[in-house]
C-alpha cells in the first residue's frame, strides 16, 4: 500500500511587537521551524487570516494547527 | 499636546524583510522617535480589538509592510484607521543595493543596517507629519 504524505502542523505565533512575549512566541516558532521540526511544520503570517486571500484563511482547515499567545486576549488562537 | 504617530509594522515571521519591518518599528519607538510615537499591534488589529481601534482612530498611522501583500497598511485601513504613510521594506531595500539582509530569527548586519535606514525614513515622515522639519 502507497505511502501517503504527512500532512504538516501549522504554527501560529501572535508575534505581538509592544510586548516581550509576543516577540518570544515569534522566536519559539521560528526555532521549531528551523530546528527543532523542520520536515513537519509550516507557517503563515498571522494578519494574513484577514488581510490575504481565501488560501490564506483556510490554513487552519488544512493543517492540524498550535496557536502560540503572548498575552491574555490570545489573538493567534482567537483569530484562527 | 501633539498626537503620537501611530507605527505599525508588519508581524512576517517567514522572511527577512518582515523582521526588518519590525526591528525598523522598534529603532523608530524606542531609539530616534521615543514620545511621539506609538508601536501598535498588528494582531490586536486583526482580532478587532476596540480599545485599539480607538487609539487608532485618534491619530495618523506609518504602515511598514515587509511583502507586497500590504498586510499592516490593509489591516490598518481595514479597521478604520487613516494610513498617512504605507512603506514597503522592498523599496528601502532598492534604495540601499548593497544591502542583502537575511536571516529572521537572527538578522544579520546587513538586516540591521536595513533597519535604521528603513528607520530613519520613518522618522523623516514622523517630522513632517507633527511639522516638526529636521535641519541636522
Amino acid at each position: 500500500m502507497p505511502e501517503l504524505p504527512k500532512k504538516k502542523v501549522g504554527l501560529i505565533a501572535c508575534s505581538g511587537e509592544e510586548i516581550p512575549e509576543g516577540t518570544i512566541t515569534r522566536l519559539a516558532v521560528r526555532q521549531v521551524l528551523e530546528s527543532l521540526r523542520p520536515e513537519q511544520t509550516v507557517t503563515i503570517c498571522l494578519p494574513l487570516f484577514l488581510a490575504g486571500g481565501e488560501g490564506d484563511r483556510a490554513f487552519a482547515r488544512f493543517h492540524p494547527t498550535i496557536t502560540v499567545d503572548g498575552c491574555a486576549k490570545r489573538c493567534a488562537a482567537r483569530s484562527t | 499636546m501633539k498626537e503620537k504617530v501611530l507605527i505599525v509594522p508588519c508581524s512576517g515571521i517567514g522572511k527577512s524583510l518582515g523582521s526588518v519591518a519590525r526591528e525598523g518599528a522598534y529603532v523608530v519607538t524606542e531609539e530616534l522617535c521615543p514620545g511621539r510615537t506609538q508601536l501598535m499591534p498588528l494582531a490586536l488589529l486583526v482580532l478587532g480589538d476596540k480599545e485599539t481601534q480607538i487609539e487608532l482612530s485618534s491619530a495618523g498611522a506609518i504602515a511598514i509592510d515587509g511583502c507586497v501583500r500590504a498586510c499592516a497598511a490593509k489591516v490598518v485601513e481595514g479597521a478604520g484607521g487613516r494610513v498617512a504613510h504605507g512603506l514597503q521594506v522592498l523599496d528601502v531595500c532598492r534604495r540601499h543595493p548593497d544591502l542583502k539582509p537575511s536571516g529572521i530569527s537572527e538578522l544579520d548586519e546587513s538586516g540591521h543596517k536595513l533597519a535604521h535606514a528603513l528607520a530613519e525614513e520613518v522618522k523623516e515622515l514622523v517630522d513632517n507629519m507633527r511639522g516638526e522639519v529636521s535641519h541636522a
